[in-house]
């Protein structure tokens, strides 16, 4: 298993707020990493970050070695990475399917298709014709993900999965992603719920204050030991 | 010794400065200067106080167009409208056997009463759209004069013959000039330093907010617009006296208010020294470079464009903004101070 | 007066014409570009210019000129526009107006003010008869058709082209449509390029039926503006609609007397400002 997608002292500010402090990850080919923490964390800006979005003033990004913290966002899906951003953000004056064909505008060659997508996400079937401002929460993060797994990326960075969405679409949603870990896709998810997030990934870190505080194999880790790291209690890591 | 005094005796008390000391020196040295000018016909003669009539009128129409957008937000490319409103109902005064150089209040009454119910119409939009219906209603107006053919129509009309001495025509055109912007200028101060100054920098900067705390928007917005109407009308009148003659395409010109803001501009939107400073800047390059054409005009315009994405506050407010003087102050400053012996200055 | 109204619909093609620009830029950017009627001019005398005093044959000098203004449309988004839509609501149209004053004042030096015209080896005043009483110009009906194929092309081309989609998206959201490959400048550029294109095209055809000078642009700006505001912003279609009820109130008027042609434009754009601001289609921009 190669390291695909990882960071090195990454350190990221807003404006003059930093939001990230030497922040070092890592997703391996075909693997699934949560990322934790609470909100503020840096979580979001993480992913930013990787995705190409946001520029770190000091530290790197790397992808399958080589350099590319400079590489503009809108370069970085040939590469194979796709962000599905916090918030959803789907076009919305576009339809459904017309936020899908933008999704799949710069397509790296795979195994997802608007007809493959609908299979794993009925959600989404559904709702084909509809625009993308009349949607439910359900429904549009079902639709951000399918759009951004359009692109057939090999690494797939998920923003706020269950955020705002009822625990039965939550389970659909994270049975659709058990079909995206069957490819062979990598996943880097951010994910509030704990106990779902230790439940799918293969590895986790937790984020505090934009510093990561823990890192391991959910089966490694207490879940004590988690959720001190979580709120920055004392005696964490 | 109750519990308010003896608050009041302990606790230090900010002051609310509203004139420092640089301001008193500042009013105090505009005040020299008026005197100043106002001598200058019986030392200098007829050119030069043509050259200070005109930098007079271009400040006057650089600070009123400044109240509009710096101060009450609203960005107009039309108060030529006023210009010609002012200068026409100048004409039709004069031929109805006003003087001349009394007719020019009236000038500035009328533009304020054209400006009324324009207001209603005109406030129905904002932003960019407001801007162009400003411009449309001042082409409406000039299209409409030239329908009218006692007015000149499309020829223009000459100023009644005053059967004054030129040299003292040239002398009283400047005192009312002189006038003019001396009142706009101590008229734009004090509005702004009232209530209604405040409420529009309010409304201005966030409008729902403002609302929010009580600020009456509406009025807030049109006072400025009123006043800057009236300026407009009263400086319409005076270029007429000044050039005898009286054209709408020349006054209608919409140069009038792309210089306007251009002044306002490069010396600093939002302050009151600037357009002063703009106005001096123009007419230095406009007297440099007059011999060139049209080249000068394409170095303001350039140098908007340049100062809008460069330097934003233009020359007087970066210069302000470093050096923390205020000449013309308008708003409230806290000084923070000792106990006020008992009496508290507000 | 049916001579006036048909006058009036195919003058409305043309206004039509210089608002589409315009309104897509506004559609696709929000930002409003005070500068296009001062560069639809420019683009006109650019053609002027390399038929009289460079010798082009027309057919060649139009479509050079058509390439340049899009090279120039390109560029005015890469190197001003970028900047002045970070800046503030206000920049772009304070910024683009004092563009306009620049490019007028310069096409004033270069060129004198002395009015001009494009002539097509006598297009320009061939006529078509239609009835006994009624006959309309070639030119006129060539750039109504124009108008209807071009508005028409750009609703296809956004509505039923993946290419469009990315267009849409892009003015809905460019960070996130960055996400998914689409460089929003590349786009943006292309949308500028496209508006200058339109509207050099309808300054020409302007510039064919009547005159032009350097203050031309002023006027071409308003009316483009008040066709948009007629006609409202909620589809291209509405901008010929717009157009079309500005250049039949014009030419109403004119037929009563000459003068008030322009006049009459003006109020009615002021009506609806007033009254209906939001145009006759109005509606978010699709």
């Amino acid at each position: 298993m190669s390291v695909l997608l990882e960071t090195d002292g990454l350190d990221v500010f807003h404006g003059h707020l930093q939001a990230l402090h030497d922040v070092s990850i890592g997703v391996d080919e075909g693997e699934t990493v949560a990322l934790v923490g609470a909100n503020g964390a840096g979580k979001s800006t993480l992913l930013s970050t990787l995705a190409g979005a946001h520029r770190p003033r000091r530290g790197t990004v790397r992808w399958a070695g080589r350099d590319v913290t400079a590489l503009p966002a809108h370069r970085r899906v040939r590469l194979g990475v796709s962000l599905t951003p916090e918030g959803r953000r789907l076009f919305p004056s576009l339809t459904v399917a017309e936020n899908l064909q933008v999704g799949a505008w710069k397509a790296r060659p795979g195994a997802w298709n608007v007809e493959r997508v609908y299979e794993a996400f009925p959600l989404v079937a559904g709702v084909r014709d509809r625009r993308a401002d009349a949607l439910s929460g359900g429904e549009r993060q079902a639709v951000a993900i399918a759009r951004s797994l359009l692109a057939n990326p090999r690494v797939l960075l998920l923003d706020e999965v269950s955020l705002g969405l009822a625990p039965v679409v939550v389970d659909q949603l994270y049975g659709s992603l058990t079909a995206i870990r069957g490819e062979g896709t990598g996943l880097l998810l951010v994910e509030q719920d704990l106990q779902r997030a230790m439940e799918v990934c293969d590895r986790m870190y937790c984020l505090l204050e934009g510093r990561i505080v823990l890192a391991g194999r959910p089966g490694e880790l207490g879940r004590d030991e988690v959720v001190a790291a979580y709120f920055g209690l004392r005696g964490a890591s | 010794m109750t519990v308010a005094e003896r608050g009041r005796a302990t606790a230090p008390v900010a002051r609310v400065v509203r004139l420092d000391r640089i301001s008193i020196a500042a009013l105090c040295g505009a005040a020299v200067l008026f005197v100043a000018l106002a001598a200058l016909p019986f030392v200098f003669a007829g050119p030069v106080q043509n050259a200070l009539t005109t930098v007079f009128l271009l400040a006057t129409m650089a600070s009123m167009w400044n109240l509009l957008a710096g101060y009450a937000g609203l960005v107009s490319f039309g108060q030529q409208a006023f210009l010609g409103v002012g200068a026409y109902t100048l004409l039709v005064a004069v031929r109805a056997g006003v003087n001349p150089f009394a007719a020019v209040p009236i000038a500035a009454v009328v533009s304020l009463a054209v400006a009324v119910p324009l207001s209603y119409g005109l406030f129905r939009t904002r932003g960019a759209y407001f801007a162009i219906a400003t411009w449309v209603v001042a082409e409406a107006f000039r299209l409409l004069v030239i329908t009218v053919p006692a007015l000149g129509g499309g020829e223009g009309a000459t100023l009644p013959p005053t059967g004054l001495d030129p040299v003292l025509r040239t002398a009283l055109t400047y005192w009312t000039a002189l006038a003019v912007v001396t009142a706009s200028l101590l008229g734009i101060w004090l509005l702004l330093r009232s209530r209604i100054g405040l409420d529009a920098a309010a409304v201005r900067d966030d409008e729902q907010a403002a609302v929010a705390v009580g600020v009456r928007a509406s009025r807030a917005r049109r006072v400025p617009y009123l006043v800057s109407a009236a300026g407009f009308g009263a400086a319409g009148a005076v270029l007429f006296l000044a050039n005898l003659r009286l054209e709408p395409a020349s006054i209608f010109n919409v140069n009038y208010s792309a210089n306007a803001f251009f002044m306002a501009l490069i010396g600093g939107v939002g302050t009151l020294e600037g357009p002063v400073v703009g106005a001096l800047v123009f007419y230095g390059l406009q007297f440099f470079l007059a011999d060139l054409g049209a080249v000068y005009l394409v170095l303001l315009g350039l140098l908007a464009i340049v100062v809008m994405l460069v330097a934003p506050e233009g020359l007087w407010g970066r210069f302000s903004r470093w050096t923390g003087v205020v000449l013309f102050p308008i708003g409230y400053r806290l000084r923070a101070g000792g106990v006020h012996r008992g009496r508290r200055r507000t | 007066m049916t001579q006036a109204l048909v006058q009036g619909v195919l003058v409305g093609g043309q206004y039509a014409l210089f608002a589409a620009g315009l309104s897509l830029m506004f559609g696709v950017m929000r930002i409003v570009n005070l500068a296009h009627g001062a560069l639809a001019v420019a683009g006109a005398y650019l053609a002027s210019t390399a038929i009289v005093t460079l010798g082009v044959p027309a057919p060649l000098a139009i479509p050079l000129a058509l390439v340049v203004m899009a090279g120039a449309g390109w560029g005015l988004q890469q190197l001003v526009l970028e900047r002045t839509m970070r800046s503030g609501e206000f920049t772009t149209p304070l910024v683009t107006f004092a563009l306009s004053v620049v490019i007028g004042n310069l096409l004033l030096m270069v060129f004198g003010s002395d009015v001009r015209s494009i002539a097509l080896a006598g297009l320009e005043t061939a006529s078509v008869p239609i009835t006994s009483t009624l006959s309309v110009g070639w030119i006129s009906v060539l750039v109504f058709v124009a108008a209807v194929v071009i508005l028409g092309g750009v609703q296809l081309f956004l509505h039923r082209t993946v290419l469009g989609r990315v267009v849409r998206a892009a003015a809905d959201d460019g960070a996130t449509a960055a996400l998914m490959g689409v460089d929003h400048r590349v786009v943006f550029s292309a949308v500028t390029a496209f508006g200058l294109v339109t509207a050099t095209v309808a300054g020409i055809a302007f510039g064919v039926q009547s005159s032009f000078d350097p203050n031309t642009g002023v006027l071409l700006l308003l009316f483009a503006f008040e066709t948009i505001v007629i006609g409202g912003l909620g589809s291209l279609w509405g901008t010929l609609v717009g157009g079309i009820v500005l250049g039949v109130s014009q030419t109403l008027a004119a037929a009563v007397d000459v003068q008030y042609s322009l006049l009459a434009g003006h109020v009615v754009f002021l009506a609806f400002l007033f009254v209906r601001p939001r145009g006759i289609f109005p509606g978010t921009w699709q």
